[in-house]
């Protein structure tokens, strides 16, 4: 063909297109701008303003050259600031580059239609990242936008304003809300049957699977939430609610290191005692990006597929990077391996490093010794002698030296839980009785709307266990002894140490005193909780549940027949909306309906009407047969002559009233109806 | 190139031609050809655009995703997406339903050049007709819309090839509005035709009639002043000819007659024409036609097997147009 389409024209844009695609370009991008390279941000910008300005014709396009050099540039910023082009953290960053730099390259209709569908694209990954009602509601507005802008770039009046395709866009979206909502509760979970195992690569807060207390000179916690509760009954005690996630029993000297499924043998059953007493909840978890399930021990999952394991880990099959909820019966007064532990568990639980920190060793001999070489005498010496002593709880401790036990024991004196629970293992250890070190959470705050528990980022907690011969496995919590009430209360009421919130010097908790913002937070706290509850935890399980409740006995056949069912009824009820209320076409006048309703009481009393009878003549026929209600039937006939045969300038003045014509008309039909009801056959 | 060859190659494919002539053959059955036709559920056919595609594969990759992720949120986002497909299904459809085309009238043309058919649609006041485009015989219209007027007139310019009588093809009306997503369109046959007259390709004006045209010339550069007399008014007769005095007297309409205009009328005579190719005779023909139209001067038209009278006026050179057309 021809060489001259090498410069294709440029489509013809509506400028009611081109503004919303610009905005909702720009809404797109925006809860993503903390993920990206902040170098990119003012490239973004200059393109977009660029676009707009080509748009009102003060700039070209750029050259190919010049673009090229600028998309490079912004990949190689990308991979320089993520590390890597894999997970979804770079992946966003440069979808959302690819999709900025194509709006420089939109020619046609059908780049502009490249960029909407990129433009729904890059707003579902927000979904990646943040799960909660305010991301979704964004989500929800934007999405409206993205559709007005689909609208207006198929749309050819060019005098349409702006408002028309986003109010076009908002009847589009009501529309589809049965479906969604039918889809969405129906559509059945398949759970994930496939694996593609693309690194999570998103930076979480939460527990991480190595600790080393020596090496933190200030522990930063953030006001996250970690995850909520709901009990049923019975809320337990701030002090007994000991949040178990992950055991950490290899010390190398300095860090301590978690166990991992793979290292471990799964839990016997059979040296399980549960005790009676025993609390049920749901957790609803939020990422972790671990595979650790949060529970109180010990703890029977339902309805989840998990591992439990010797440790008393529970396990999900993979790491937790959605919003996750299960339900859980708690036996507090378990007792597992009250009789013995394995030769090689006693060994690995017992193992301590070479030849660091002498003087705690040494020390640890004498007090074993001074404790009758009874282990619960021991631990309760530990407890109330040592630190109890000049130790405090702080979470902005001093480095620890070589010998981190021995500075920090006979040294420092100064550390949070870590320190405490790291040096109480290392002393139950050094005179060979099993310990080790467990993190998890402990406490959190009730919600006073909601009933349920919040636990934060900032209720993370470490502490010890130990076994005994007959009790098994005990739980010790170093902290407690030296600062009660961060174990009674809860970090916040701790006045020992508020110090560790001021690394987020905007923390909404500093506000907390200020009683309308919290009780906003609370609330806020609860929606979410809601949404995340019912919407985001929904799953295979709520799905089978949600089928019991509709179908009594779950089959397929029923299922099907549901699914069927509620599908031809939603797919009905949206053609309806759509298509039968504008095909009104021979819809009567409300006049013509009413002196039906005449014609009909007549034909009941037997004075058919015959057709092609006029009505004044049926009238007159009528008024032979009831002459004594002819006043009334002559008054019926003048309203529908005048409704029907008057102009508005002559119904105004019939009714001798200064409305509009409209509230004329209406008027007279109330007359005729009136004059209807009056008339008895 | 390789896409036009491919397609040419498909069209004399026996199979193509035979599952054309049944879908033509189909068409006819179920929308016969109609003067008036409104569009309902039985004639508008729907189907996704190119663009439809895309967007069902970006909501099946987010599906996929939300599976891969166990992300409910995403899943959602996919059937809020795989929903809108489906109301955008039915508004697509909406807009074009209920709308009517009525066939206008036409316009005759000339063999090679564009005949005007005029359509015209019209719509209920509660409906709104956004983006709606008719392709006719490769004419594509500007999009129409039918926001607040009831009705608007189209013209469509259909390109001819050969004289006679032209009858296009079915007309497509189309739309995708409102997301582009599926287009909803009708085949529509209005029965419509027109006339198509033979291509006027020039030549002399012939000898003999030449001479009668410098003659009748040099005497119609007299004017008026060469008045003959009077005769009954045709229909085809000018109004300035009329003899209003004598109207006025009698009555009755009397037109005057110029001795240089009537004495001699011109034939435009198939056996005179030069040519041995029919269509180029019938083409001269056509131009001589057109000639003596724009004179006042009478001429008369000899086909084989036709004959019409000498005369003048835009509806005899219609009649002798229209012959040529036919033969």
């Amino acid at each position: 063909m021809g060489g001259q389409v090498k410069h294709q024209p440029v489509f013809p844009m509506p400028r009611t297109a081109f503004v919303l695609l610009v905005l909702c370009v720009a809404l797109a991008i925006m809860p993503h701008v903390s993920r990206l390279p902040i170098g990119l941000l003012p490239v973004f910008l200059g393109v977009l303003i660029w676009r707009i300005q080509i748009f009102r014709q003060r700039l070209r396009f750029p050259h190919r050259l010049l673009r090229l050099g600028l998309v490079m540039l912004a990949f190689f910023g990308v991979v320089f600031h993520h590390g890597t082009i894999f997970g979804p953290d770079a992946g966003v960053s440069l979808l959302i580059t690819a999709y900025v730099f194509k709006l420089l390259e939109m020619y046609t209709k059908r780049d502009a239609f490249l960029i909407i569908i990129l433009s729904y694209f890059v707003l579902a990954t927000e979904f990646l990242f943040s799960f909660s009602i305010f991301s979704s509601a964004y989500v929800l507005v934007v999405l409206i936008f993205i559709t007005a802008a689909l609208i207006a770039l198929n749309q050819t009046d060019a005098t349409i304003v702006v408002w028309r395709p986003l109010k076009k866009a908002l009847i589009l979206f009501l529309q589809a809300i049965p479906l969604l909502v039918a889809l969405s509760l129906l559509f059945p979970r398949i759970g994930p049957v496939w694996q593609l195992n693309l690194s999570k690569g998103t930076s979480t807060v939460g527990l991480s699977d190595r600790v080393s207390p020596g090496d933190i000179a200030e522990l930063s916690r953030s006001d996250k939430l970690a995850f909520r509760v709901e009990f049923e009954g019975q809320v337990p005690d701030h002090s007994q609610r000991y949040w178990r996630a992950v055991v950490f029993d290899r010390f190398d000297g300095r860090t301590w290191y978690a166990m991992d499924l793979k290292s471990q043998s799964p839990l016997y059953k059979s040296a399980m005692d549960k005790g009676s007493r025993s609390i049920k909840y749901r957790v609803l978890l939020n990422a972790t990006g671990q595979n650790w399930l949060i529970t109180m021990p010990w703890a029977e999952i339902d309805k989840l597929k998990h591992f439990p394991t010797d440790s008393l880990m529970q396990f999900y099959q993979e790491p937790i990077n959605t919003n996750l909820s299960y339900e859980v019966i708690s036996y507090p007064d378990y007792q597992y391996k009250a009789d013995k532990i394995g030769q090689s568990e006693y060994q690995t639980l017992t193992s301590l490093p070479g030849a660091t920190d002498p003087q705690s060793r040494r020390y640890a001999d004498r007090l074993f010794e001074q404790a009758g070489y009874d282990p619960e005498r021991y631990s309760d010496k530990l407890l109330n002698v040592i630190f109890t002593g000049n130790f405090v709880y702080t979470l902005r401790p001093p480095r620890l030296g070589i010998n981190s036990i021995d500075d920090f024991l006979f040294n420092t004196q100064k550390g949070f839980c870590a320190h405490y629970a790291g040096a109480y293992v290392f002393l139950m250890r050094a005179v060979g009785i099993p310990a080790r070190m467990v993190g998890g959470y402990q406490g959190g705050t009730l919600h006073p709307i909601g009933g349920y528990l919040l636990v934060h980022q900032y209720d993370a907690h470490a502490w010890a266990e130990y076994w005994v011969q007959g009790k098994g496995w005990v739980r010790v919590d170093p902290t407690a002894a030296v600062a009660p009430s961060r174990i009674e209360f809860g970090p916040l009421n701790d006045s020992s140490d508020r110090s560790f919130l001021d690394d987020s010097p905007l923390s909404p908790d500093k506000l907390r005193n200020i009683a309308l913002i919290a009780r906003m937070r609370l609330f806020a706290d609860y929606v979410d909780y809601l949404w995340v509850k019912n919407v985001v935890s929904y799953n295979k399980e709520s799905q089978s549940d949600l089928f019991a409740k509709l179908l009594g006995k779950v089959t397929p056949q029923r299922i099907a027949l549901l699914m069927g069912g509620v599908g031809a009824a939603v797919l009905l009820l949206m053609a309806g909306i759509v298509l039968i209320d504008r095909r009104n076409l021979h819809r009567l006048e409300r006049s013509d309906r009413l002196v039906l309703k005449l014609i009909k009481k007549l034909d009941k009393s037997g004075i058919v009407k015959e057709p092609g009878e006029g009505l004044a003549s049926f009238l007159r026929r009528v008024k032979t047969r009831f002459p004594e209600q002819s006043g009334n039937l002559e008054e019926i006939n003048q309203i529908v002559e005048s409704i029907k045969y008057s102009n508005s300038k002559n119904l105004t003045n019939l009714t001798l009233s200064g409305n509009t014509p409209d509230d004329t008309l209406r008027e007279l039909e109330k007359a005729l109806s009136s004059a209807i009801e009056r008339f008895k056959p | 190139m390789s896409t036009f060859s491919l397609y040419r190659k498909l069209n004399n494919n026996p199979v193509t031609r035979y599952v054309r002539g049944r879908w033509i053959a189909w068409l006819k059955r179920r929308l016969p050809p109609q003067r008036q036709v409104v569009l309902d559920q039985r004639r508008i056919f729907i189907f996704p655009t190119w663009m439809g595609l895309a967007y069902i594969a970006t909501a099946l990759l987010l599906f996929l995703a939300g599976v891969n992720y166990d992300n409910n949120l995403l899943l959602n986002f996919s059937f809020f997406m795989g929903s809108l497909f489906v109301v955008t299904i039915l508004q697509t459809f909406a807009n074009l339903s209920a709308l009517t085309v009525t066939a206008g009238n036409t316009e005759p043309a000339f063999a090679g050049s564009e005949a005007q058919f005029n359509i015209r649609f019209s719509k209920s006041k509660q409906k709104e007709h956004h983006s709606i485009q008719c392709l006719w015989e490769g004419y594509e219209c500007a999009p129409q819309n039918l926001l607040t007027d009831t009705a608007c007139s189209v013209e469509m310019l259909l390109a001819t090839k050969v004289r006679g009588q032209y009858q296009p093809g079915r007309m497509r009306i189309q739309s995708v509005y409102p997301l582009g997503l599926c287009r909803a369109w009708t085949w529509v046959d209005l029965n419509m035709s027109c006339i198509v007259y033979p291509k006027p390709v020039a030549c002399e004006v012939s000898a003999q009639s030449a001479a009668r045209h410098a003659d009748g010339a040099a005497r119609s550069s007299d004017g008026n002043e060469d008045f003959d007399g009077l005769r009954a008014y045709r229909h085809s007769d000018s109004l300035k000819i009329v003899d209003w005095k004598s109207f006025a007297r009698r009555g009755t309409m009397l037109s005057k007659e110029f001795h240089g205009y009537q004495s001699q009328s011109i034939w435009v005579d198939w056996d005179q024409m030069s040519a041995v190719n029919v269509e180029l005779k019938l083409s001269r023909m056509c131009f001589l036609v057109m000639e003596y139209g724009k004179t006042n001067l009478e001429y008369g038209l000899i086909l084989p097997g036709t004959h019409i009278a000498p005369d003048r006026g835009k509806a005899h050179q219609a009649a002798c147009l229209e012959a040529l057309a036919r033969y």
